[in-house]
């Protein structure tokens, strides 16, 4: 069932149109976005968390929900990880026939249509009302694809989950919209890898994402959201994670490509000792526009958070990168760092970069820097005085910048997936 | 080898070099003396090609080749090779991969077979143990962290790697000890095969008890006002080189 969405004329809209609007643990929240997605203004430069984006495409006002499954071509490299669980979303549909699925002891993948009403209730809160961004609110009021992935208890997941989404073949204006919800027993371990990929097109799309995770007690989980599309694709997705005491969500992005990606990532730390490790590189050229926003919240005493972005910005294109530390009243001994450090490669690349604190705690300890450079000049002529063209030599100490976070990726087959990528990248760069 | 005529090169809207002429010839060793500021430093960027550094008067030609349109890059692939004064630190680009890069490029443009990978190796080790730098250097990023005797040693260790033409040693013997001095030094001559020329360029007499050379010139307000053998290097040290403002 197709239904179309006006941007222009949102107090149209009802949640009548969406499969899942009859679930009625859900119906609550999703009423609750929807009345939030008619009240915001719609994304643009006099909007605060939107002010650095051009978001006009969205003046063409109708947009149509993507509803395809059909199996698309796709010129990626692909990631060679043994054994790995693939899902794949299309436009947003899984395309997956998860009955057919051989998965290990102790891991489940469902439609959320087949999940029991607690489950159910747990996703709704995770669907909160979005205060700033207006478009995940629309995501959860009309979303019908919702794939939950839950673990029992003492699980240890070798095996890793590959989500692959790709839009493509997509009509003018379409939207694809999905979300998954991942829920991690007690001391269960899981690895998860996010590759959003699209194909080169004329026409006007906008991918709605959101991944939910759920760290219940002493759960590890590590995970990588990676973001290839192509330079016609508009994203805008979301990370959000809830951790449990002593959970450890260990989350590395990469934004590679795409006409604007902007990706929310919010990290509650509601048990003590939690542990969020976020690491990024995004790398935008041409004229595209990537956007992280962040916001740890440190719910709860003796947590800890470790968040390093890198970003090198190419020709004309632009980043914004906005991470905010929340530290609340009784929130005590917590422990967070931030740092965010940005290379321009060309006079014309932009970037707003704002690390935020907000600390209502007395006895934490909170490092936080942000730094915007050039490359060195005496670099690149001490590399060029070896025989080393300046090409060659500005790519060296690009990749020089990111070295660090690549060195983060401790599992072999992505980090080689991550290094490919990037020699793709260096290569298309000047 | 190199021949330079009336050069004439500002940084910024300074006039620094005012008129600097050289000629070497193959297998000569010149050392370039001067007080500091007298462009000793810049003389050696303007003939490796740094950008900002603009000739605006005069010639240079190397191996009869006028290279002053060529990039730095392009100079040093010609058989340029210039030692710093200060080498920079470039963390995340490890020592192995930058001078893999540069033996790589120099060779494909010297028209020679690339090295694999395993005689690179085997070359960088041995050029390594004559400079006395531990293996370990090779793995560490790019002078990252190293001290001033062993920015200096990697600079000798690269000039050997890369087999120039012309070497132009900037305050190599600047703030390095006797032991460390007699390691590049000896890293120096074992350099000299009769074809390969120096421009020594230092501030003091010493380093030319290792370096023995056959030409002495003194540098200053960007000219050469004085040259001879090296005795005058000797003549220099016992006088000072508020004797030269005199000249
Ligand atoms: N980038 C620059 N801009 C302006 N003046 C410079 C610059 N670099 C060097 N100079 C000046 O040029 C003169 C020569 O400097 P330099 O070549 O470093 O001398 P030396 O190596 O003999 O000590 C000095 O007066 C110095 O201040
Ligand atoms: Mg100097």
């Amino acid at each position: 069932m197709n239904y179309q969405i006006d941007l222009q004329n949102r107090e149209q809209l009802s949640l009548n149109s969406s499969e899942l609007s009859d679930i009625k643990e859900l119906y609550q929240q999703r009423n609750d976005s929807l009345d939030a997605f008619k009240q915001a203004s719609l994304p643009s430069r006099k909007v605060e968390h939107w002010k650095y984006n051009d978001m006009t495409f969205l003046k063409e006002g109708e947009f149509e929900l993507a509803t395809q499954t059909r199996p698309m071509p796709t010129s990626y490299p692909a990631i060679a990880i043994e054994d790995a669980i693939e899902l794949h979303f299309n436009n947003g549909v899984l395309a997956n026939d998860l009955a057919a699925l051989d998965l290990p002891q102790g891991l489940r993948i469902r439609k959320l249509q087949e999940c029991s009403a607690d489950k159910i209730s747990l996703l709704a809160k995770m669907n909160q009302v979005n205060e700033k961004n207006m478009l995940l609110n629309l995501n959860q009021a009309l979303c019908d694809n919702i794939i939950v992935i839950e673990t029992l208890d003492n699980v240890q997941l070798n095996q890793m989950i590959y989500i692959k989404h790709l839009t493509s073949d997509l009509q003018n204006n379409a939207i694809a919209s999905s979300q998954i919800f991942v829920m991690v027993g007690r001391s269960s371990e899981l690895s998860i890898l996010e590759q959003f990929e699209s194909e080169l097109t004329n026409a006007i799309t906008l991918s709605l994402q959101q991944s939910f995770f759920q760290l219940s007690e002493n759960s590890h989980v590590k995970h990588y959201r990676l973001n290839v599309e192509k330079d016609s694709a508009h994203q805008v997705g979301q990370v959000k994670a809830t951790l449990e005491k002593d959970a450890v969500f260990d989350s590395f992005y990469l934004g590679l490509g795409s006409k604007l990606n902007r990706t929310d990532i919010d990290i509650l730390h509601q048990g003590n000792n939690a542990h969020v490790e976020l690491n990024g590189i995004y790398l935008p050229a041409n004229e595209q526009r990537i956007d992280y926003h962040s916001n740890i919240e440190h719910q709860v005493p003796h947590c800890t958070s470790n968040e390093i972005f890198r970003g090198i910005i190419a020709d004309k294109s632009s980043a914004v990168f906005n991470g905010k530390i929340h530290i609340f009243k009784d929130a005590q001994k917590s422990d967070a760092f931030l740092n965010n450090k940005n290379l321009l490669l060309t006079n014309q690349a932009e970037v707003n970069t704002k690390p935020e604190l907000e600390i209502y705690a007395d006895d934490v300890k909170c490092a936080h820097g942000a730094t915007v450079a050039q490359l060195d000049d005496k670099s690149v002529y001490y590399l060029q005085t070896r025989g080393i063209n300046k090409k060659r030599a500005r790519k060296m100490l690009s990749i020089a910048f990111i070295q660090e976070l690549v060195n983060k990726v401790k599992q072999d087959a992505v980090r080689k997936h991550l290094v490919s990528l990037l020699d793709d990248y260096m290569s298309h760069i000047d | 080898m190199l021949k330079i005529n009336n050069l004439h090169a500002k940084v910024e809207d300074k006039d620094i070099l005012k008129g600097l002429s050289l000629e070497i010839k193959p297998g000569e060793v010149h050392a370039i003396m001067g007080p500091n500021g007298s462009g000793k430093s810049t003389f050696g960027y303007v003939l490796s090609g740094r950008e900002g550094y603009e000739v605006t008067d005069g010639e240079i030609e190397f191996e009869g080749k006028n290279i002053l349109e060529l990039e730095a890059d392009e100079r040093a692939k010609e058989g340029l090779f210039l030692a710093f004064q200060y080498p920079v630190e470039i963390p995340g680009v490890s020592n192995m991969e930058f001078l893999k890069a540069s033996i790589d490029a120099t060779r494909e443009y010297q028209g020679k077979e690339p090295l694999d990978a395993v005689s690179f190796m085997k070359l960088a080790r041995e050029k390594c143990q004559q400079v006395n730098l531990d293996q370990n250097f090779l793995k560490r990023g790019v002078n990252e962290g190293f001290s001033g005797g062993e920015k200096k040693r990697n600079e000798i260790m690269q000039m050997m790697l890369l087999e120039p033409k012309l070497c132009i040693l900037d305050e190599t013997d600047s703030g390095l000890d006797i032991d460390a001095l007699q390691v590049v030094a000896d890293g120096v001559n074992a350099c000299r095969d009769g074809n390969r020329s120096f421009i020594v360029v230092t501030h003091y007499q010493r380093l030319l008890d290792y370096i023995v050379p056959d030409y002495v010139h003194v540098l200053s307000n960007g000219k050469i006002i004085k040259s001879g053998g090296k005795e005058l290097a000797l003549e220099l040290e016992e006088k000072g080189y508020s004797w030269i403002d005199k000249l």
